[in-house]
């Protein structure tokens, strides 16, 4: 599999935990509502805890975003594969110039 | 100029610059399309802050404006930090009225103009770092500067059994480091991500446009849901920009309330 279609798979991969995060989010305000409608007057003083948790549990799914960003545009794979790519080009070129080079001798 | 017509959605957060400038250690300092973005934001808060600042008996519309951000901020804090918090105002004012301004400006209709985009100034982990990094600094500083080494049993909560304060120090100090970073990384990607999803419909308009026939309510339905994802961003950006201020002024209450 070449690089650039395991870059595609793992961002795919990585979207899976944007999903997750929704469900967290979804968590947060659905338990803040419930108690909201228990408590009505009680609510407009627990809006900041709100979005405090609302922030926490955003934040990891945009780390899943931003590591499937990563994966996608900046891998850290891709200068080792280089690296390799560069030296079996060279040690195939020069057995590949020896192989002609012996045929007309014999 | 590039090639016209490529369709590239991270092109509207390519930091260009417009004037060139002159070279400080190596580097070359320009004048880019980032920093001029940032003096309109800077000019649009000032119009906005000098237009309330009447000091009418019975304010004007535009004086009740401000007073109302200025109350928002400022119950930000009392809730947050308590009476002694009121010498962070200037500072949480400051980075949230910033912060909304640049993710507003963000979002506006300025492509009709054309060869102009509107450009997040937030949307550079560089702008968001500076801002997270200077939170950051206030909280160790104020938390050094008061407490001195006492600052260090904010990682250790009351009534921790004995065995277990080694483990809960490394735990609590490894969640306090990753605190300017996850400010710095929640409103950049934050900006990033909602912009790069409306540019991606943007694409299927285009080409579903290009194609015809049955494709133009594939290009109907994606100009409805641009509408909706905006309308969605506005809210981010607003929603941002408090929690970034509320996260701040939450840590500072750590330094100086030592909980």
């Amino acid at each position: 599999m070449d690089l650039s279609s395991a870059q595609v798979i793992g961002a795919g991969l990585a979207a899976i935990g944007v999903g997750a995060a929704a469900t967290g989010v979804g968590n947060v305000f659905g338990s803040f509502l419930e108690g909201a409608l228990r408590n009505p007057s009680a609510a407009d003083g627990q809006q900041g805890r709100l979005f405090i948790g609302f922030a926490a549990a955003e934040l990891l799914g945009l780390i899943a975003f931003a590591v499937a960003m990563i994966i996608l545009y900046a891998p850290p794979a891709v200068a080792e594969a280089e690296v390799v790519a560069v030296e079996a080009v060279a040690v195939d070129a020069p057995a590949a110039v020896e192989a002609p080079a012996a045929e007309p001798a014999e | 100029m590039a090639e016209p017509g490529k369709i590239d959605p991270m092109h509207q957060f390519e930091v260009q610059p417009i004037f060139d400038g002159f070279t400080l250690f190596g580097q070359q300092i320009n004048f880019t399309n980032s920093a001029l973005w940032m003096f309109v934001v800077l000019g649009l808060l000032y119009v906005f802050m000098m237009g309330g600042m009447k000091r009418e008996l019975v304010p004007g519309r535009w004086q009740i404006m401000v007073e109302g951000v200025v109350g928002f901020v400022d119950n930000i804090i009392a809730t947050s930090i308590g009476p002694n918090g009121k010498k962070y105002t200037p500072w949480v004012f400051t980075l949230f009225m910033f912060i909304l301004f640049s993710n507003l400006l963000g979002m506006m209709p300025f492509g009709i103009i054309p060869g102009i985009h509107p450009f997040t100034v937030t949307s550079q982990f560089t702008v968001t770092g500076l801002l997270a990094a200077i939170s950051f600094s206030i909280v160790l500083i104020v938390g050094f500067w008061k407490h001195k080494f006492h600052f260090f049993s904010l990682f250790i909560p009351h009534g921790t059994p004995l065995p277990m304060i080694p483990l809960i120090f490394m735990v609590e100090l490894l969640s306090f480091l990753v605190r300017p970073f996850s400010l710095a990384l929640r409103l950049f990607v934050a900006m990033i991500a909602g912009h790069i999803l409306i540019k991606v419909f943007a694409n299927f308009v285009i080409q579903a446009l290009d194609a015809g026939g049955a494709s133009l309510l594939v290009a109907l339905l994606s100009i409805v849901f641009i509408a909706f994802v905006s309308a969605l961003e506005l809210l981010v950006c607003a929603i941002q920009a408090y929690v970034f201020a509320l996260l701040t002024s939450l840590y500072i209450n750590d330094a100086e309330n030592l909980h």
